[in-house]
């Protein structure tokens, strides 16, 4: 049962008519009084509505605040340097470090042509070495010699080689010495070959195969290992470039001045 | 187009696309009402503001138990003042006693305003009567503007029925007292 009061209450909320016509005039003035009070729509105070709407994203109650437009082209921007950064250490790892170091060290543009102008010499005292390897059948040990006989500036090896191309390099070898010939440069090959003939008649083990003493060649054969390595050291002793006799395998030698 | 009822948008509330703006919303509706009803218990501004946060994240986390039955004020006032007295902990949220407003009777008097106009008369002392008597006032609010029924006031109010009777027999007596010297004024 409810008492007049709540009645009252009901009616001044609008769910019950009023009592009296005192009463409905006195509660139509308190609604209007009391919606002004509180408007149904007071002032917004937008800072505090934003400080909610970050407390509620944090707590998770709201899902995250739309991007702002300018994100997408942020994210562009970023995608780009990206693509850039790793197209840039892409072409790093195809181009090996050292070539580029090599070529900074290398001359300017006009000293490779001296360099192509030398590298027929270079090349010619490779084809020696090359052709001293031929002779003993020691590729690998002509090719580390051929370094030694011909040292070149930094960056300048690469360059000879680049620029004498296979063919030029056999030409040059070609007319340096004739195939099979190694050359021993004395300074009195006269002198050298008479000392050449007494080592060989005081070394049984060297077999001479055939000799022209005019032109200072001959052709022999060690056939014991300690009769090669005397011829080695014979020969080492002019020259400590020449290679190292192998046993059974003919020599040919041509004495030339240095002169 | 119609704005949103508060059912609708405590309904959105539980929607993970609709709950920003329903939230937006909601605020422009209630958060001056929430601080006014604060600040007369005797809250600072920051103090309310952030029993205001407090509301509307209880607001959020009640809203998918809410079955829109057109009690939306009401519930939102409820849910609102739970949020209060589980955080704040303030005596100025503790129930008006009877007692005190006896007290308070000798300092509050009528202050009828040199104003002929009944309209004008009743609204500065329901202004007056709501400074006076804060949770009376906001009894007088929640029925003249939210519609609330006595019922629903009384379970705000968190009072016994018999309590609660009592507490706005008392309310109504006053507001009567308060508004006596405007009753022979003219209408406009």
């Amino acid at each position: 049962m409810r008492s007049d009061d709540e009645k009252w209450f009901d009616a001044l909320a609008g769910h019950q008519a009023p009592a009296s016509a005192d009463d409905a005039r006195m509660q139509s003035a308190v609604r209007e009084a009391a919606s002004r009070i509180e408007p149904a729509q007071g002032e917004v105070d937008m800072l505090a509505q934003r400080r909610l709407l970050q407390r509620l994203e944090r707590e998770g109650l709201l899902p995250s605040s739309p991007r702002p437009r300018w994100r997408p082209v942020r994210l562009a921007q970023a995608a780009v340097i990206v693509l850039c950064v790793g197209l840039v250490v892409e072409l790093i790892r195809l181009e090996p470090l050292p070539r580029f170091v090599r070529e900074a060290e290398a001359p300017m543009p006009a000293r490779p042509s001296a360099h192509a102008e030398r590298a027929p010499k270079v090349a010619a005292d490779q084809a020696q070495s090359l052709a001293k390897a031929d002779a003993f059948n020691e590729p690998a040990e002509a090719a580390a010699s051929a370094p030694q006989s011909a040292p070149m500036p930094s960056g300048s090896r690469d360059q000879a080689v680049g620029l004498a191309v296979p063919g030029e390099r056999r030409q040059a070898m070609a007319r340096a010495a004739p195939p099979g010939d190694i050359s021993v440069v004395v300074a009195e090959p006269a002198q050298a070959w008479r000392e050449l003939q007494e080592w060989l008649a005081a070394n049984t083990g060297v077999t001479v195969i055939s000799g022209d003493e005019s032109a200072y060649r001959i052709s022999l054969r060690c056939d014991e290992q300690s009769s090669c390595q005397d011829l080695r050291d014979w020969l080492h002793a002019i020259d400590q470039s020449l290679p190292t006799p192998r046993m059974g395998q003919v020599l040919s030698l041509r004495l030339e001045s240095s002169s | 187009m119609n704005p949103a009822s508060d059912d609708e948008l405590i309904l959105a509330l539980a929607d993970p696309e609709l709950a920003r703006d329903a939230t937006v919303q909601l605020h422009q509706r209630y958060a001056h009402r929430f601080i006014g009803y604060l600040r007369r218990r005797g809250l600072d501004h920051a103090s309310a503001e952030d029993a205001v946060q407090d509301a509307f994240v209880r607001l959020l986390q009640r809203a998918p138990g809410f079955t829109a039955q057109g009690q939306g004020r009401a519930w939102i006032w409820t849910v609102a003042r739970s949020a209060w007295l589980d955080g704040l902990k303030k005596p100025q949220l503790a129930t008006e006693t009877l007692q005190s407003w006896h007290e308070n009777d000798a300092q509050v008097v009528p202050d009828v305003a040199a104003t002929s106009n009944y309209q004008d008369c009743v609204q500065g002392q329901l202004q007056r009567y709501v400074q006076a008597y804060p949770e009376a006032g906001q009894a007088i609010l929640w029925a003249a503007v939210d519609g609330l029924k006595a019922a629903q006031i009384g379970e705000l109010l968190g009072r016994s029925g018999g309590a609660t009777r009592e507490f706005l027999s008392q309310a109504r007596k006053r507001l009567r007292d308060f508004l006596e010297p405007c009753v022979g004024l003219n209408s406009p």
